[in-house]
C-alpha cells in the first residue's frame, strides 16, 4: 500500500543535505527517482536513515549511512522498484537505532515498513541463525526481502577487509554456502558471481583449490538446488513444507543435467509464492486442512525422512 | 466444496490426466506432458487436491528402492474426481463471448500470488 501523503506531513519534502557533491552515490540514487512521488519518499527515507545513523561509523571509518546507501544502489541496479530502495536505505534502523517499527509504519506506510521488518528478522550474525531466522520467518512472502538481504551481504563482502580476520572467514563461507546459491536461485547471477569471487579472495584459495572446489560444487549441484528450495520453502505454511520439499527431492533426483535441475529450481522459486497462497487459502478456509497433506503412515506408506541435505544449519 | 477456477493451465492438466484417468502421475511427469513449468504445476496440483478432485500418496518403498531414488509423490483422480473434472471441462467449453483463448496467455488473476 502506498502511504498517504498525510503520512509525510511535517517531514521536509526538500532534499536533505547530502554528504559530498553531486555525483555521490546517494545523489545518483535520488536522481533516478527525482521527479516522482517515489522520489520524495526516497529523499525522506534517506533523511530518516541518515538522522538515525548519525554519529555511527562503519569499521572502515566511513559514516554508517554510506552502507545503506550502497545497499540501496545495489537494489536499484538489480532493477527493483523505489519501494525496495527505500527499504534498503532503512534496513538497519530497527536493529541498530532507536527508531521504532511504529514510527516506520507511520512515516513510510505498511509496504516499506513490512520489507524493513522482514529484513530485520532475517538479519542474524551467522549462517546458522540466518537459517533459523529464515525458518521462523514463515510470513516472508516476498522475494524482495531476499534481494535486500543479498544486497546487504554483497556490500558487506565488498568492505570485508575492515573486519577481524576470523569474521572475514566466517562471512566468506556464509557467502559461498548460503548467499551465493540464493542469488543464483533468484536468477541474480552477477550477484552470485561477485559474492563467490569475494569469498574466494578472502578464503585465499589458489587456482588449484578453486578448481577442485568448482568440481565439488558441480558434483553437489543437486544439494545446492535442495538448499535453495528449502530456503524459499519458508514461504509455505509450516505444516506442508516438509511434504513438498520431499516431493521435489525425488523430482530433482531424476533430472539428468545440472541445467535441468537449475531450471526446475528457478521455476519453483517463481511458483513458490503462488503455491504458498494456495496452501494458505486451504489452511484458512478449512481450518488446519493442510495437515492432511502430511502422509499418514498407516494409509500411505510413510513420509520420507527429511533428506539430510535439506538440513541447512551447521556444516554440511 | 467448490471446484477450482478453470484456467487454461488447469484445463491442460485435467485433460492430460483424463487421457488415462486411472493412472498415477508424479509432478515432473505432468510437467513434461503438459509443458507447464514446475512453478505452475505444483500450485495447480495443490489446488486440485485441496478441492478433492485429486488425491496423492507417497510411493511405496518397494517401488522406490528398486529405482534407487527418494520417495516420489503420486497424484491420481479421487473416486469422483475424474467425472467431476470431465463435467467441469465440458461446462467450461460453453461459448463465453470474447474469452481469452490464446495458449500461453498471461497467468490468470486467480492464480497470482497476492501482491
Amino acid at each position: 500500500m502506498t502511504p498517504s501523503r498525510e503520512a509525510y506531513a511535517g517531514i521536509s519534502q526538500e532534499a536533505p543535505t547530502l554528504p559530498g557533491p553531486a555525483g555521490t552515490p546517494v545523489q545518483a540514487l535520488l536522481d533516478a527517482a527525482a521527479t516522482t512521488h517515489a522520489g520524495s519518499v526516497l529523499r525522506r527515507a534517506y533523511a530518516v536513515a541518515a538522522a538515525c545513523h548519525e554519529g555511527q561509523l562503519r569499521l572502515s571509518g566511513d559514516a554508517y549511512i554510506t552502507h545503506p546507501v550502497e545497499v540501496a544502489k545495489i537494489c536499484q541496479n538489480l532493477g527493483t522498484s523505489p519501494d525496495v530502495w527505500c527499504a534498503a536505505l532503512l534496513h538497519d534502523v530497527l536493529a541498530d537505532t532507536a527508531y521504532t517499527a511504529d514510527q516506520l509504519h507511520r512515516d513510510f506506510g505498511d509496504e516499506i515498513a513490512g520489507l524493513v521488518e522482514e529484513v530485520t528478522r532475517l538479519d542474524r550474525s551467522n549462517y546458522q541463525s540466518t537459517v533459523e531466522a529464515l525458518d521462523r520467518a514463515q510470513s516472508v512472502n516476498d522475494p524482495r526481502v531476499l534481494v535486500i538481504k543479498l544486497a546487504d551481504r554483497l556490500h558487506n563482502m565488498r568492505t570485508l577487509s575492515y573486519i577481524p580476520p576470523v569474521k572475514q572467514q566466517l562471512k566468506s563461507r556464509e557467502a559461498l554456502e548460503c548467499f551465493a546459491p540464493i542469488a543464483r536461485g533468484l536468477g541474480l547471477d552477477a550477484v552470485a558471481r561477485e559474492l563467490a569471487d569475494l569469498a574466494h579472495q578472502t578464503l585465499g584459495q589458489d587456482r588449484e583449490e578453486q578448481a577442485s572446489l568448482a568440481a565439488r560444487e558441480r558434483a553437489s549441484a543437486p544439494v545446492i538446488s535442495h538448499r535453495v528450495l528449502a530456503i524459499t520453502a519458508v514461504l509455505l505454511p509450516k505444516s506442508g513444507r516438509h511434504r513438498w520439499l520431499s516431493e521435489w527431492t525425488a523430482e530433482l533426483a531424476v533430472l539428468p543435467t545440472r541445467r535441468r535441475r537449475a531450471r526446475f529450481t528457478i521455476e519453483m522459486l517463481v511458483g513458490m509464492p503462488r503455491l504458498a497462497a494456495v496452501l494458505r487459502h486451504q489452511v484458512t478456509s478449512t481450518g488446519r486442512r493442510s495437515d492432511r497433506l502430511l502422509p499418514a503412515s498407516s494409509h500411505h506408506g510413510h513420509a520420507p525422512a527429511a533428506p539430510s541435505n535439506l538440513t541447512l544449519g551447521g556444516k554440511s | 466444496m467448490t471446484g477450482p477456477k478453470m484456467t487454461l493451465q488447469v484445463k491442460q492438466v485435467l485433460r492430460s490426466m483424463l487421457g488415462e484417468p486411472s493412472r498415477e502421475w508424479y509432478g515432473l511427469e505432468l510437467c513434461d506432458l503438459t509443458e507447464l513449468p514446475a512453478g505452475t504445476m505444483y500450485p495447480i496440483l495443490a489446488r486440485l487436491e485441496g478441492c478433492g478432485w485429486l488425491e496423492s500418496r507417497w510411493e511405496h518403498t518397494t517401488e522406490q528402492e528398486s529405482a534407487g531414488r527418494p520417495l516420489r509423490r503420486y497424484y491420481r483422480f479421487s473416486r469422483d474426481g475424474a467425472e467431476t473434472a470431465r463435467v467441469a471441462l465440458a461446462l467450461s467449453h460453453r461459448p463465453k463471448g470474447r474469452l481469452v483463448r490464446e495458449a500461453g496467455a498471461a497467468t490468470p488473476r486467480a492464480l497470482r500470488a497476492p501482491s
